[in-house]
């Protein structure tokens, strides 16, 4: 007899509530900011030319990595703040924080700098991790894991009943009519005491501020701006068995990023930014310093990379000469070199505002919030279940 | 030999690794979001049992290594080899005592073990989970005794020896557990 399908969710039933209430506190906390919920094409035309990320191509449109490219265009047509809830496709990524499809929130700030859209980010996440949590704690089946079993289908299931308590958080009861009147002041908001202000902590989890170069010479002892290919290497092979190693420089720093200093970082949120020039992105360059740098951070949770924010590039001529770039490096690794985005170049040429813009991994903000060790325990049909 | 990427490094392939067959343990996908793929890869040399901790480029590939386990039967062991049958071709093989290592004290002849052959040749030896072996020698049984917790040494027909319980006695056949070295019960006849 074959075997039957392996057809079961790989997430239980909490996990779901858990997104569930997530999503209903994350729409609840933009709505409070007057940011305008959007959606845009998750099929595209054009697609990133950035060598670390590979799209999935669906005839021919791409499945996009990130709604980065569309949603700039609409700031680029005057949107005001935007955020969109999506899936975003990475082909090849799959592992215990990777899948293929996944869950990004992605928002953008005219008007902000880095540093306030890093406080915004702390707040939203910390609000998450402490609201699921709480609501996770407060149920009367609190034994109950993250992974746990559905319950059986049939008869009353005291589950149902906590299901519209966990939809909402408690933090927020009784404040959003107060909130709904600062529309026209969102950053008040933040003030107000309805949302916690950020002041060093985020929550109940500590919050630190950590500088890229500084933790390389700290965790990796190089210099990961003075250091040649050659002294990244010896580096990196001093500490890990490697065997024939990345193809640049650039992937040597992820190596030793990546095994010696993320493992390393604080067990509760960790901001880290001061990132090589060379792994801007999209992200502007402060060139005042000794060292060019990107004017980027990384939101990590106990090691574990949530989110990724820029002061954003406006400069055509720079985006054209980066996807130019892009190429140049996709061709040394041997990729597949996708025609740079001429519709995001063009909304660049009419000019984007002035901005700050983050993408938070949801699926990951999930698993730090109900300490899931795996994502699958998060989504309802991981990849080798979809 | 087929070759396997790192995407396909599932726990237990058996792949070469600087010409030494390993067993892979773990395979952890790591990536920055910005970034280039890595695998941090745990294997097992399957020689010397030694474990290793890589970091491979994602998609780098390995060669399968041309390891198999089969069931065989233990014939008899003349002092420098272990000899082993192939049931169903009756292929004979024989093991060096690295090959057999632990499994040497429960191995019982007749009995079915499992050999993991490289390029052919024994690379080691695993008994059965549980094997019946007589009690050729232990202190005589206390009449009576069956319950109240106390063991004693026993050494078994093969060699080896276990703990058992007090009421046992010289020539009884008992069940034991290899991967524990455990008591685990009277044979059943």
């Amino acid at each position: 007899m074959p075997a039957e399908p392996d057809w079961r969710p790989t997430a239980g039933l909490p996990a779901l509530r858990a997104r569930a209430a997530m999503l209903a506190h994350i729409r609840e906390f933009f709505r409070r900011r007057d940011v305008l919920e959007v959606e845009t094409p998750l099929l595209c035309r054009g697609t990133v030319t950035d060598p670390g990320l590979d799209a999935i191509a669906c005839g021919d449109h791409w499945l996009q990595t990130s709604p980065e490219y569309a949603m700039k265009r609409l700031l680029a047509a005057g949107s005001g703040p935007i955020f969109q809830i999506c899936k975003a496709f990475r082909a090849a990524e799959s592992g215990a924080a990777h899948n293929p499809e996944f869950s990004l929130l992605e928002w953008y700030r005219p008007g902000f700098t880095l540093r306030e859209l890093m406080d915004e980010t702390a707040a939203l996440a910390g609000e998450c991790i402490t609201a699921l949590r709480r609501a996770e704690a407060s149920k009367d089946d609190a034994a109950s894991p993250v992974g746990g079993e559905f319950p059986p289908a049939s008869g009353a299931s005291p589950a149902s009943e906590t299901a519209s308590n966990s939809g909402t958080m408690p933090s927020v009861s009784g404040t959003i009519g107060e909130d709904a009147c600062n529309f026209s002041r969102p950053r008040e908001a933040s003030q107000s005491g309805a949302i916690p202000s950020f002041s060093g902590t985020i929550s109940e989890d500590a919050c630190t501020f950590l500088d890229y170069r500084e933790l390389f010479l700290e965790h990796a002892g190089v210099d990961p701006f003075a250091a040649d290919t050659a002294a990244l290497e010896r580096a990196a092979r001093a500490a890990l068995d490697c065997s024939s190693g990345p193809a640049d420089r650039d992937g040597w720093l992820d190596l030793l990023f990546s095994h010696q200093v993320q493992p390393r970082l604080p067990a509760g949120f960790a901001f880290v930014s001061g990132y090589p020039a060379s792994q801007a992105a999209l992200a502007r360059i402060d060139a005042s310093g000794e060292w060019p740098v990107a004017e980027r951070f990384e939101l990590f949770h106990a090691g574990v990379e949530l989110a990724n924010g820029y002061r954003e590039l406006l400069d055509p001529d720079e985006l054209a000469a980066r996807f130019q770039a892009d190429l140049q490096r996709r061709a040394r690794l041997g990729k597949p070199r996708p025609p740079p985005d001429a519709r995001l170049l063009a909304a660049m040429r009419r000019g984007l505002p002035e901005m700050s813009g983050v993408a938070l991994g949801l699926d990951r903000l999930l698993m730090q919030a109900t300490a899931a060790p795996r994502i699958g325990d998060v989504l309802s049909f991981a990849w080798e279940r979809a | 030999m087929p070759t396997y990427a790192t995407s396909e490094f599932r726990i237990g392939l058996k792949v070469m690794l600087q010409d030494e067959p390993c067993s892979i343990l773990e395979n952890e996908f790591v990536k920055p979001g910005k970034g280039q793929a890595f695998n941090r890869v745990k294997l097992r040399n399957l020689k010397t049992g030694r474990v290793w901790e890589r970091t491979f480029k994602s998609g780098e590939t390995l060669e399968s290594a041309d390891v198999v386990d089969r069931e065989m039967q233990y014939l008899y062991s003349d002092g420098a080899f272990w000899h082993f049958m192939e049931p169903e071709s009756y292929e004979q093989h024989q093991a060096d005592a690295a090959a057999v290592g632990d499994a040497a004290q429960w191995l019982k002849e007749q009995d079915l073990c499992e050999v993991t052959l490289y390029n052919g040749a024994p690379l080691a030896v695993s008994a059965a989970n549980f094997v019946e072996l007589e009690i050729t020698a232990t202190d005589p049984g206390v009449r009576g005794d069956t319950s109240s917790g106390g063991s004693k040494p026993a050494t078994l027909s093969t060699g080896a020896v276990v703990k058992v319980p007090l009421f046992l006695n010289e020539g009884e056949v008992i069940r034991v557990d290899t991967r524990t070295g455990e008591y685990q019960g009277r044979a059943k006849d």
